[in-house]
């Protein structure tokens, strides 16, 4: 039984209440807990044995520890203090060329690169943060859009701190199995950072501003600190990122840094769904291996060579399923659109040959790694924002919460749409 | 007339008669005069950007990318040799059915989200268009036609003016006026007004709120495949060419108009066009510093929302 203390001397305390009433005092059964724990070795053998058992693409396996520290660090910016970025490649980007000004040109240790890339990556943070103080919501997010842009084509062009358009070098400090394994270090430090940070008055605090700052300032909490605050744990988030991203790249380009890795990296933080720690570091990982994960599944690469097969396919399976649903709901016009997609699928795969069609559909490039992660990405994160806003973090919070000797339960972690920021925009 | 303009108009007409005479005076006219038109087509994505945020207060990032779609399918069609005029109309078609499409599979299910979900959805489209033009077509620069060929045009002060550069002058115009007639003279225009202003109100009235979304989303399309279309022809594009060369400067020019505003839209497409080339140019920045063009876009970005967050000629609300 708690009682509430008015006199309490942290005004943003939390009260403990049991999440679940229900489930008080159940505890799972000897076998529950041996399966909890295959589950949990598992994973641990999945993630820490990746290099062993996968011999080659060690570089594309270190980036899903390197996009999972970015997409934590804009977790901060969207999901805590509730200002959009557009553009976090700025953020990254001045973190990896400060490693590469480092180490690259003055030779000193990685570790310094990384330290001095987080200051400064929190630094200008800072100043983005003095201007979101003036600026909000839509507004704000054209400022940092459009601060993205100065960064790849202004900052990061100065030739003598970046090299110009050649780029700047940053070795690797280590053989790649072991720089896999130091970036995982630093992901743990950057998730032990977040999680103590929530758990504390200024990780509250950020959470009351970003549902209502006008609110959160007539309970006494600093508005102005601690958007600040939330700025500045970003870009130093941010700035890690960075930094271990160049030394894994060898070389940074300022043309590298363009608009459409912010959409990226916007896109891995929505998909894995805001405010979860564990969605967004499988989403983020998701998105790095997404290239190798095409490669690696066998007959993938195949179907997707085929388009004059896979296409009419998906039509077919697609106007079978739309004729259901028009049945269903006396829908005439899905109905009939349904009925023209399937009957044209069955036509272009008959022997019957269809003239214009067949020739057009032959030509449609195969969809290699590269161009396929350029299309699943933005669908997800369609589908996410209009269909699961609590993305990949709502399905993985059952099996989250079972692991960790609660009841299996599939409602658990349910978001009802996802809430970037209300007032303020 | 003169009675509604305030001293804050008249100071700045001055300032901006000033800064014309002095570029003028120190021989920066062909920064000027290339300046003025490039943003006529800024003026052309920022009257797109505005229409929309005018009927339902949504940034929309995939506004540039309906002229990139526009200009795509001009190229795919010019390849099979059809002739220019009815492959043109068939790219604004492509980028009206692009507008319609994200408006019912996007727009829709969010009608009632918060505006900045709504704007990641729309970068999300943006992405999706990118992601589908790069599997087509590759990273590799491709050239379309003008839709008049012909370099000399006119000459305005000893300047060369190429007839494609005279077409967006007249196409801005025109379209500048027809809208303004719209919104102010027929009931329609009224109808999308009222739904911006109170949606639920106008569904008493018996406007489906959702039919106008319908309609701006298609004129949008309509505007931003039409600037695609005439933008193009400039230099080679690729997958999302339009979105990296408009888009920024289109939305800096709508914020700077006022957002809400259509002449605005023109008024801060001329300003941002004229500032770019000047950065670009060179003599604002120190030789060291590159990407003027984007200094420049940012500096007036930052500025105008610092200083005057309502826009040149946006009302305080």
């Amino acid at each position: 039984m708690t009682t509430i203390d008015l006199r309490s001397e942290d005004p943003t305390e939390v009260i403990d209440v049991p999440r679940v009433l229900a489930d008080r005092g159940w505890v799972p059964s000897a076998r529950g807990w041996l399966a909890r724990f295959a589950v949990v070795f598992a994973v641990v053998f999945v993630v820490l044995g990746a290099p062993f058992y996968l011999h080659t693409r060690q570089v594309d396996l270190a980036a899903a520890p390197i996009y999972a520290i970015i997409a934590l660090s804009l977790n901060v910016l969207i999901g805590y203090t509730g200002t959009i970025s557009l553009g976090h490649q700025a953020f990254v980007g001045i973190g990896a060329f400060t490693t590469a000004y480092v180490v690259g040109q003055h030779h000193q240790p990685f570790l310094l690169g990384i330290v001095i890339a987080a200051a400064l990556g929190g630094f200008q943070a800072l100043i983005l943060g003095g201007l979101a103080l003036r600026i909000s919501g839509l507004y704000f997010a054209l400022i940092t859009l459009s601060y993205g842009v100065l960064a790849q084509e202004s900052l990061f062009n100065i030739k003598s701190l970046t090299g110009g358009g050649a780029g700047a070098t940053a070795p690797m400090p280590t053989p790649i199995r072991t720089y896999y394994f130091i970036c995982l270090g630093f992901l743990a430090l950057v998730l032990y950072a977040d999680w103590r940070l929530m758990r504390s008055k200024g990780g509250r605090a950020l959470l009351a501003l970003r549902e209502n700052p006008r609110v959160a300032a007539t309970f006494g909490i600093n508005v102005k600190l601690y958007t600040l605050v939330g700025f500045m744990v970003s870009g130093v988030f941010a700035g890690i990122g960075g930094a271990l991203l160049a030394h894994r790249d060898e070389v940074v380009n300022s043309v590298g840094f363009d608009f459409q890795l912010a959409l990226l990296f916007v896109l891995m933080t929505v998909v894995g769904g805001l405010r979860n720690r564990t969605g967004i570091v499988i989403s983020a990982s998701l998105f790095a291996l997404l290239k190798m994960l095409v490669q690696e599944v066998p007959g993938f690469q195949r179907t997707l060579a085929r388009w004059d097969l896979t296409l009419p396919v998906l039509f077919l399976l697609g106007g079978i399923a739309a004729v259901a649903y028009g049945v269903h709901k006396r829908n005439r016009i899905v109905l009939a659109v349904g009925a023209l997609a399937g009957l044209l699928a069955v036509l272009v795969l008959s022997p019957v040959r269809v003239p214009y069609l067949e020739d057009r559909l032959a030509e449609i490039p195969v969809l290699t790694p590269e161009r396929a992660s350029g299309v699943v990405g933005p669908v997800l994160l369609l589908v996410v924002l209009t269909r699961l806003p609590g993305g990949i973090g709502q399905l993985v919070k059952p099996i989250q919460l079972w692991v960790s000797g609660r009841r299996f339960d599939w409602a658990a972690g349910r978001v009802k749409e996802v809430v970037i920021t209300d007032v303020r925009a | 007339m003169l009675e509604r303009l305030g001293v804050s108009h008249l100071t700045g007409t001055a300032i901006g008669a000033a800064v014309v005479l002095f570029l003028f005076a120190t021989g920066h006219k062909e920064d000027l005069v290339i300046g003025v038109i490039t943003g006529l087509a800024y003026s052309l994505i920022a009257l797109g950007l505005v229409l929309i945020y005018k009927s339902s207060g949504i940034f929309n990032f995939a506004q540039a990318e309906f002229g990139s779609v526009a200009v795509f399918v001009l190229y795919l069609l010019r390849q099979n040799d059809m002739p220019y005029v009815p492959a043109a109309l068939l790219a604004l078609i492509a980028a009206v059915v692009l507008g319609l499409v994200v408006e019912r599979a996007v727009v829709r299910p969010l009608f009632d989200a918060p505006r900045v979900t709504l704007l990641v959805a729309t970068a999300g489209v943006a992405l999706l268009s990118i992601g589908v033009t790069f599997w087509l077509n590759d990273a590799q620069g491709r050239t379309v036609d003008p839709a008049i060929h012909g370099n000399q045009a006119l000459r305005l002060f000893d300047i060369i003016i190429s007839w494609q550069r005279v077409l967006i002058v007249v196409v801005v115009l025109v379209i500048g006026a027809t809208l303004a007639l719209f919104f102010r003279r027929t009931t329609l225009g009224l109808a999308v007004l009222a739904s911006s202003q109170e949606p639920t109100a106008t569904e008493l009235v018996g406007i489906s709120v959702k039919r106008l979304s319908t309609l701006v989303w298609g004129l949008a399309a309509l505007l931003g495949g039409l600037a695609g279309v005439l933008v193009g022809p400039f230099e080679p594009f690729g997958p999302g060419g339009m979105t990296l060369k408009l888009l920024i400067p289109g939305f800096t020019a709508a914020v700077i108009g006022g957002m809400g505003s259509l002449q605005g839209a023109v008024l801060g497409g001329m300003i941002v066009g004229v500032g770019q080339s000047l950065g670009a140019s060179g003599g604002l920045l120190p030789e060291s510093v590159p990407g003027g063009g984007a200094v420049i876009t940012f500096v007036l970005l930052a500025a105008i929302l610092a200083i005057r967050p309502q826009g040149l000629l946006g009302r305080t609300t």
